[in-house]
């Protein structure tokens, strides 16, 4: 084939071209580590890409949801815990007192504790997480007893639910106890209670030095104290579905971390092994380029 | 043979090769100017008295080589010119950890951290904080994809009127040849020029160029329209239309006046490609975003209004209602209620639950999985993934094209050259030659002269 000396130069500078533009490439793909930079590297594993990144930012989500919930149970079961305890301890008192043996002044003393007992309680159900009412059905931020007034402070047989949050895909969880099925008396259930009046009229019962009216009370008492623990067993079924839901999500983005990973990084042995491979290309193309440029008829005539 | 003929015969050679090297010379000179094709000195020898002459000098040119060139140029002109628009909008809508996508994630991550705490202040800020993050990424790729629809309309006519000005050149150019051919020479220079404006054109236009037999030559149109037949040239006409919101429309003015609107027929060379960018490409991207934005905008705002705020109001909508699909992401903002008060997101179903009920904040972040968006077959998630997809694919088709093209022009040029390009070692060696030559014809004559000499001394 003829050559002429346009063609010389122009494939000489074709040829460093490529070589430069190959080298920088792979260059880009050795410093970032990734083969995907953006979406024209590889349209479809771009494509699936954002749709893992979208998959992990939900699942960050509901594994945070699990997590707040999570410590939100804790602090329930804490408080239900705390409750049973003193309600525990009000029983005991009943049965003491319940006996013939003691006089008007002990029950006396007695009735004081048991104040003491009904006070704590009620300062539990009223407890504080993160700043919010944990047994407030709704408004979190009104303490659902009415302390001064020995009511709850809401509508126990309307809001008996507790507050349900993303944890899984399709998958919701109730993050908390009812306050309303823990220490209230509702009207669809027969057999249950209001705590702290239980605890008001054992006070009143020792007060007046009433025996029988005593007795009677430790059944009140032993309802009460069932009624707590059903709840706070509820309460440890939802602790135990918000740690797989969250076991879920994590094992979820590590998965789709994996994946992604899978679909955009580079090998690292492969991108070196490449970039090297592409630096001797870039040399050769500079050393054929001169030594297809030097020599001409002008050196010789 | 007389004496008189010898030294006519060096006299025909020293002219003969001096024309020769003036022609080598002058490839030499022009090795380096682009579309210059090598002259050669035909050579014939006198036939009755003997001697040589220049028969012609003549222009090397293959008219095979120069159509597929042609059809190549105009192909890489059209890939060229997308080639910026293109990468702007891969910047804008090619990242697939942010942008778009990566805000209406956090958007409904916003939403799902709500969940938990739906009275706390610092979550509702959260909410729109997020929420204008989002609306902002969607106005701003409306808007860098606009103005790169403004800068291909502005380089359309900047490419229409160079297009003009070269077609009335070719016209020109024509006349010229035809005039040259008709009184029998070969306008070399200007037959060169005429090469590369064709080629110039052909990268702006996909078109043919059938030479005539009177030297000039015909020029059409993809599709048969007459852009340049003897002086007579066609022009177009790049005018803002307000039927294509300011852009301009294409028109193709014949060399009659007549006028026709090829705004969506041109479609090969830079000019085709500009509008190819314009018209399809970045519009239907637009228009995809739009749409998203809409189907985001309308329906959590069909939720949202379903709920009450803090305050008990409900009916509200978190994003300002769009008016019309068309510039929905353009506009897309939060609203300014909710802006300024947090605590108007309609967290909660019921208005007896408006200060703790989280209900419909479950809702709205149910948007994200729910399918809403590309007439209601995908969720948002999925619709813009589809999006990012296949603007990667346009992107990636086009890089290969153009990778393509080029070289394909590389190779023809490759071979354009070797046909008609100038090869200075060759000229050096003819230099070398001819001179020799030259040399030869000077010796004729001093032989011619000694043989004189001797004949006077008898």
């Amino acid at each position: 084939m003829r050559v002429t000396t346009q063609q010389l130069h122009r494939t000489s500078l074709q040829a460093v071209n490529d070589a430069r533009s190959r080298m920088t490439e792979t260059q880009q793909v050795a410093m970032t580590g990734k083969r995907v930079a953006t979406a024209s590297d590889d349209p479809a594993a771009a494509a699936r890409a954002r749709m893992l990144e979208d998959l992990q930012a939900t699942a960050s989500a509901h594994r945070s949801n699990a997590s707040f919930g999570t410590s939100r149970l804790q602090a329930t079961d804490d408080a239900l815990n705390e409750v049973s305890r003193q309600i525990q301890r009000a029983r005991e008192v009943a049965l003491a007192m319940a006996s013939d043996s003691m006089n008007a002044e002990q029950r006396n003393a007695a009735a004081a504790e048991i104040g003491e007992v009904r006070s704590t309680v009620v300062d539990l159900i009223n407890t504080q997480h993160l700043g919010e009412y944990i047994f407030a059905p709704v408004d979190t931020h009104t303490p659902p007893y009415d302390s001064a007034g020995g009511t709850f402070s809401y509508d126990v047989d309307t809001f008996q639910d507790v507050r349900r949050v993303d944890v899984g895909p399709a998958q919701q969880a109730e993050i908390g106890a009812s306050g309303s099925r823990a220490f209230a008396q509702r009207a669809g259930s027969p057999t249950s209670i209001d705590v702290p009046t239980v605890l008001a009229d054992l006070r009143a019962s020792l007060e007046s030095n009433d025996r029988d009216a005593i007795r009677a009370e430790i059944d009140n008492i032993s309802r009460a104290f069932d009624q707590v623990l059903a709840e706070r067993t509820r309460a440890g079924v939802r602790m135990e579905r918000l740690t797989d839901a969250k076991q879920a999500s994590e094992q979820s983005l590590a998965v789709y971390a994996s994946l992604e990973s899978d679909l955009v990084d580079a090998d690292a042995a492969e991108a070196f092994s490449q970039l090297s491979l592409a630096q001797t290309t870039m040399q050769a193309a500079v050393t054929v380029a001169a030594r297809m440029l030097g020599p001409t008829l002008l050196d010789v005539l | 043979m007389s004496l008189q003929q010898i030294l006519s015969t060096g006299r025909s050679s020293l002219l003969a090769h001096q024309a020769a090297i003036a022609t080598a010379t002058n490839n030499t000179a022009n090795a380096d100017v682009v579309g210059f094709s090598k002259r050669d000195t035909h050579l014939v020898s006198l036939r009755d008295q003997g001697g040589v002459e220049v028969e012609s000098v003549r222009r090397r040119a293959d008219r095979f080589i120069e159509g597929r060139l042609l059809a190549e140029k105009s192909r890489l002109g059209t890939q060229s010119a997308q080639s910026e628009g293109l990468a702007a909008l891969e910047l804008q809508l090619g990242d697939f950890e942010g942008g778009i996508g990566g805000a209406m994630d956090q958007f409904f991550g916003a939403l799902r951290a709500l969940q938990v705490s739906p009275t706390e202040g610092q979550s509702r800020l959260h909410v729109v904080s997020s929420a204008q993050t989002l609306t902002d990424q969607f106005n701003v790729t409306a808007e860098r994809i606009a103005r790169e629809r403004q800068q291909a309309d502005g380089s359309l006519i900047s490419a229409v009127n160079e297009t003009n000005e070269r077609l009335q050149a070719l016209a020109e150019l024509n006349e010229t040849i035809g005039r040259a051919v008709a009184n029998g020479s070969e306008p070399s220079h200007d037959l060169d020029r005429r090469d590369l404006l064709v080629g110039e054109l052909s990268e702006s236009l996909e078109l043919t160029a059938l030479p005539q037999a009177d030297g000039t030559m015909t020029l059409l149109l993809a599709g048969g329209r007459v852009l340049v037949q003897g002086g007579a040239a066609a022009q177009l006409q790049a005018q803002p239309d307000s039927g294509l919101g300011g852009l301009a429309r294409v028109d193709f003015v014949d060399s009659s006046g007549a006028t026709t609107d090829m705004t969506s027929s041109i479609r090969g060379g830079r000019i085709g490609g500009l509008l190819e960018l314009r018209d399809d490409i970045l519009a239907e991207t637009v228009a995809r975003v739009d749409a998203l934005a809409f189907d985001l905008a309308t329906n959590v705002n069909a939720v949202h209004q379903a709920g009450f705020g803090l305050d008990g109001v409900g009916g509200r909508d978190f994003f300002v209602a769009p008016v019309a699909q068309a510039g929905a992401a353009r506009t897309m903002a939060v609203a300014p209620g909710l802006v300024e008060d947090p605590g108007q997101i309609a967290a909660a179903t019921t208005v007896e639950l408006a200060v703790g009920g989280n209900d419909n904040v479950l809702a709205l972040a149910g948007i994200a999985d729910a399918a809403i968006a590309n007439g209601n077959t995908a969720t948002l998630g999925q619709e813009y993934a589809s999006l990012l997809g296949s603007i990667g694919t346009t992107v990636a088709a086009h890089e290969q094209a153009l990778r393509q093209s080029e070289v394909q022009v590389d190779q023809l040029q490759t071979i354009k050259d070797s046909r008609t390009g100038v090869s200075l070692d060759e000229e050096l060696i003819d230099i070398t030659r001819f001179e020799r030559a030259f040399q030869a014809g000077s010796r004729i004559i001093q032989t011619a002269e000694r043989m004189f000499d001797i004949l006077l001394q008898i």
